[in-house]
């Protein structure tokens, strides 16, 4: 999404004064503590005012009878028990071979289907709507869980649609917008939402970000320059403590905190998003940040004709989470195509959806499945998509992404499959925790 | 395809050599051509001969050649068969052409091609096999052109040479030609000091600041240059570290190591362009705007390789009287004895829809005087030569990449098709199998 700026956006975040040294890169809860701390009351606010039942205490033990349970790790359970403590889920399996230990709340949805949570790739509702720094081409030092606002509106109607972790990133208005965070969609402190900061890094490659004026970067061509030299900045950098760390360079190199964090990052732990859109930029995508560059990353977008591309992304295991375009009119054949349908008739399996909201609407990511299933996709495929695919994609799923024992208890229970849209989600845990229930807190969805 | 310049030569060395050994069987199919009439554009034409592909490459041309087992035999018996047609300067395939700053020679093409460009389809359907793509008109230096085999998906594998020359265009995009020479000399002389002593000059004056990124080990660490800039650099534009990269590369062009391809708008951008040739030793190619037949005279003295503009033919009304003259640029130039090579226009909403292709530019050119093995030639061996592609297309002859054009009939006559058009050994196009000219051509229901 670019440039969203909305009109009267509260300040909700102010940025505190920070020390600056190596203790950012050590400390990064502490430090989000001490930036977060408006952010913080709000959340509190939001959290009373919300109605989570305050009788469980933080860590409930639950034992959830489900109907079905769609597990994302092989076939779905009929009838099964979901155990849930310490907020991760303890044991998943046919109700008959389950146990219920003692002092387990048991809670009944034995006429519904539980899957895991959904996780939305490509999310700008997670705080305030500042997403773009327009100064600059490219915004290293830019960390947008500096503006997070936990269980914000539009999270908590997104839950009612199932979603339940987000990937909140910076826009498109410059080639590289910062650093985005993946967090939980539920109320908590920052601390506690955030799954992993820095999330992603946020990479535009054409379009929005083009510039004007004598600045180079009005084209394609200058834009893949500008990132080109940004990206071979950052690699010399982690490179250089990469050599102090393995004991071949006397001295620590000295602390950058515009490129701090691009270590993650060529080490590999974590991806780019990439806003890229067409065959000429989905292509440059892959030849400079995957093959050149040798970073993992993730198709954004993917839309118009870059489907074209899918033999080439197949061949290096490259995820695409498209959208929120769902479909392309095709002057070749005269025709919509279903892009993910294209995609997956293509041999990607590494697929799934987006909504970019506010672009889609939060809550309607699992209406983007439903779309792409119109289009041809299969309803097994895009829960996948929208669970441990994403997972996989944005390199969480030893956390989110499937009901499996050690991970964590985020589930979705609804009326049935929720790719069918005549099913709605009736009740949503997050880390072991009911954050909606419609009969508690009415259907919002 | 292999991209990079000595692994080519030394494959081509080794082709040379080892004819069909040094790639596993699986790489290509072997192919032959048979009983076609065979333009080599290396010789005399080839009456029912026979083309050996191995491996993607020609392995043998000649009227009675055996052809082993293990070939797949195309049967082009009437056909016409020429090695496929070079696209000698084209802003066509990218993502965008143009950068608006005029000075970017450190920009590549590359970073914007779009294979799936219908420019590199309209190639195939038309014979061209090979495309000097390169920055548009509209920047004082675009940046860097490279040469292109036109099909594929995936741009690294389509290329046959990353860097052919830098752009350079006379034509101010903006404000007065003497404030846009006045740029331009300033940079060719900041490139022919960093050639001289490897010193990058002080774009505001003669000071020279130290080549840090030589000293550093640019190749190395390249992104080390904008290190200590911090935001501030990369908000300016360019950065002292594109600067720098761009001069290394311009230097490139002083005494002609790198090929200058300088558009000339108009005549007078010729003498500008020939002093400039002089004074910086350019090796040039000199692609011309619609006037340029004033400067022919200028153009007549030095034998540099020349694209005429993509309006061959056009009228130009005389300012005070108003009377209309009618002006064919290849009768100028056949007239004056100057060869010249062909663009075809990438725009599709031209009116003059002829110009839109090659072999329509030579037909053009033929029919003003120029005689028909040279305009064959300006579709193919003379573009090679031009962008110093020649060892490898361009020609029929062994050890060249099988790029092949098989066409119905005469190449410059209106009624001839593109039958079939070979990149690499594989038929790449095949009028058998192209829906949209059959969508084109049938015959309406009744």
């Amino acid at each position: 999404m670019n440039r969203i700026r909305g009109p009267g956006q509260r300040p909700i975040v102010e940025r505190g004064v920070m020390e600056l040294g190596n203790e950012i890169s050590l400390r990064p809860l502490a430090v989000a503590l001490l930036i977060f701390a408006p952010a913080v009351l709000l959340a509190a606010e939001a959290l009373s005012q919300d109605s989570v039942d305050q009788s469980r205490d933080d860590k409930p033990r639950l034992a959830i009878h489900v109907g079905k349970i769609i597990t994302c790790v092989g076939e779905p359970i009929i009838n099964g028990t979901i155990l849930v403590s310490a907020g991760k889920i303890e044991a998943v399996g046919p109700t008959a071979e389950i146990a219920v230990p003692a002092g387990y709340q048991e809670i009944d949805h034995r006429d519904r289907f539980a899957m895991p949570g959904l996780i939305d790739p490509h999310c700008h509702v997670g705080g305030s709507s500042d997403l773009n720094e327009m100064v600059y081409q490219t915004n290293p030092e830019l960390r947008n869980w500096d503006q997070i606002i936990p269980h914000n509106d539009r999270l908590k109607i997104g839950i009612a649609g199932g979603v339940t972790t987000v990937c909140f990133i910076p826009g498109s208005g410059t080639n590289m917008g910062g650093w985005g965070v993946l967090m939980k969609t539920g109320p908590g402190k920052p601390e506690d939402v955030i799954i992993r900061a820095p999330g992603v890094l946020k990479i535009a490659q054409a379009g929005n970000p083009e510039r004007q004026g004598g600045e180079v970067g009005s084209g394609r061509m200058g834009m893949n320059h500008v990132i080109r030299q940004q990206l071979l900045e950052g690699q010399y950098y982690v490179r250089q403590w990469d050599l102090y760390e393995a004991g071949q360079l006397e001295h620590p190199p000295e602390v950058n905190l515009r490129l701090e964090n691009f270590k993650p990052l060529f080490r590999r732990q974590i991806p780019i998003l990439v806003h890229t859109q067409q065959y000429q930029v989905v292509h440059a995508t892959i030849a400079i940040l995957h093959d050149e560059m040798n970073l993992k990353i993730i198709i954004g977008h993917a839309e118009f004709n870059a489907f074209h591309l899918a033999p080439e992304l197949v061949k290096r295991g490259i995820p695409v989470m498209a959208g929120p375009r769902g479909f392309y009119f095709d002057p070749e054949i005269g025709q919509l195509r279903g892009l993910v349908a294209e995609y997956d008739q293509r041999g990607v399996t590494a697929l799934g959806v987006n909504t970019d909201s506010p672009v889609v609407p939060q809550e309607d990511l699992l209406f983007q499945a439903a779309m792409a299933v119109r289009y041809g996709w299969t309803e097994e495929k895009a829960i996948r998509g929208m669970t441990i695919e994403a997972a996989k994609a944005l390199m969480i799923d030893d956390r989110v992404g499937s009901l499996e024992p050690g991970k964590d208890a985020d589930i979705v229970i609804a009326t049935g499959s929720i790719v069918d849209l005549r099913n709605y989600v009736v009740e949503v845990f997050i880390d072991g925790r009911s954050v909606y229930n419609i009969a508690r807190d009415r259907r919002r969805y | 395809m292999i991209t990079n310049t000595k692994h080519r030569l030394a494959a081509l060395i080794g082709a040379a050599l080892l004819v069909g050994q040094c790639w596993p069987a699986s790489v290509e199919a072997q192919v032959a051509l048979r009983g076609g009439r065979i333009l080599t554009m290396a010789g005399d034409p080839i009456d029912s001969g026979v083309i050996l592909i191995r491996d993607g490459r020609i392995e043998a041309v000649g009227p009675d050649l055996r052809i082993p087992v293990e070939f797949k035999v195309i049967d082009v018996t009437g056909k016409v068969v020429m090695p496929g047609f070079i696209d000698v300067h084209s802003s066509g395939g990218m993502g965008q052409a143009n950068e608006r700053n005029p000075n970017v020679p450190f920009l590549s093409v590359l970073d914007t091609i779009d294979a799936k460009s219908p420019y590199f389809e309209e190639c195939r359907r038309n014979g061209i096999t090979t495309a000097g793509i390169a920055p548009g008109n509209s920047t004082m230096i675009g940046g860097q052109i490279a040469a292109l085999k036109t099909d594929g998906t995936f741009v690294p594998e389509m290329t046959l040479q990353r860097l052919v020359g830098i752009k350079i265009s006379l034509r101010p995009p903006a404000g007065s030609r003497m404030s846009h020479l006045a740029l331009l000399r300033r940079e060719l002389n900041r490139a022919k000091k960093f050639k001289a002593d490897g010193l990058v000059a002080a774009a505001g004056g003669d000071e020279a600041a130290p080549a840090e990124a030589e000293s550093r080990g640019e190749a190395e660490v390249p992104g080390d240059a904008q290190g200590g800039e911090g935001t501030e650099a990369a908000a300016q534009a360019p950065t002292a570290a594109q600067q720098q990269e761009g001069i290394k590369i311009l230097s490139k062009l002083i005494g002609g190591e790198l090929l200058a391809v300088i558009y000339c708008e108009t005549a007078m951008d010729v003498g500008q362009a020939l002093m400039l040739i002089e004074e910086f030793e350019l090796r040039p190619l000199l692609v011309l705007g619609t006037q340029v037949d004033q400067a022919v005279d200028l153009l007549k003295v030095k034998n540099y390789p020349i694209v005429l503009d993509t309006n061959l033919v056009f009228w130009r009304s005389q300012p005070r009287t108003r009377v209309e003259e009618k002006i064919s640029l290849p009768k100028v130039f056949n007239d004056a004895g100057v060869a010249y090579m062909f663009q075809a226009d990438t725009n599709p909403s031209r009116a003059t829809l002829g110009s839109n292709y090659l072999w329509y530019q030579a037909a053009t050119a033929v029919k003003y005087g120029l005689p028909r093995d040279r305009a064959l030639a300006a579709l193919t061996i003379e573009p090679a030569r031009a962008l110093g592609i020649d060892p490898w297309v361009g020609s029929i002859e062994p050890g060249k990449d099988a790029d092949i054009v098989v066409l119905t009939g005469d190449p410059l006559a209106t009624t001839t098709w593109v039958e079939q058009t070979l990149i690499g050994g594989r038929v790449v196009y095949d009028r058998g199998q192209d829906e949209k000219l059959r969508r084109l051509l049938e015959q309406p229901d009744r």
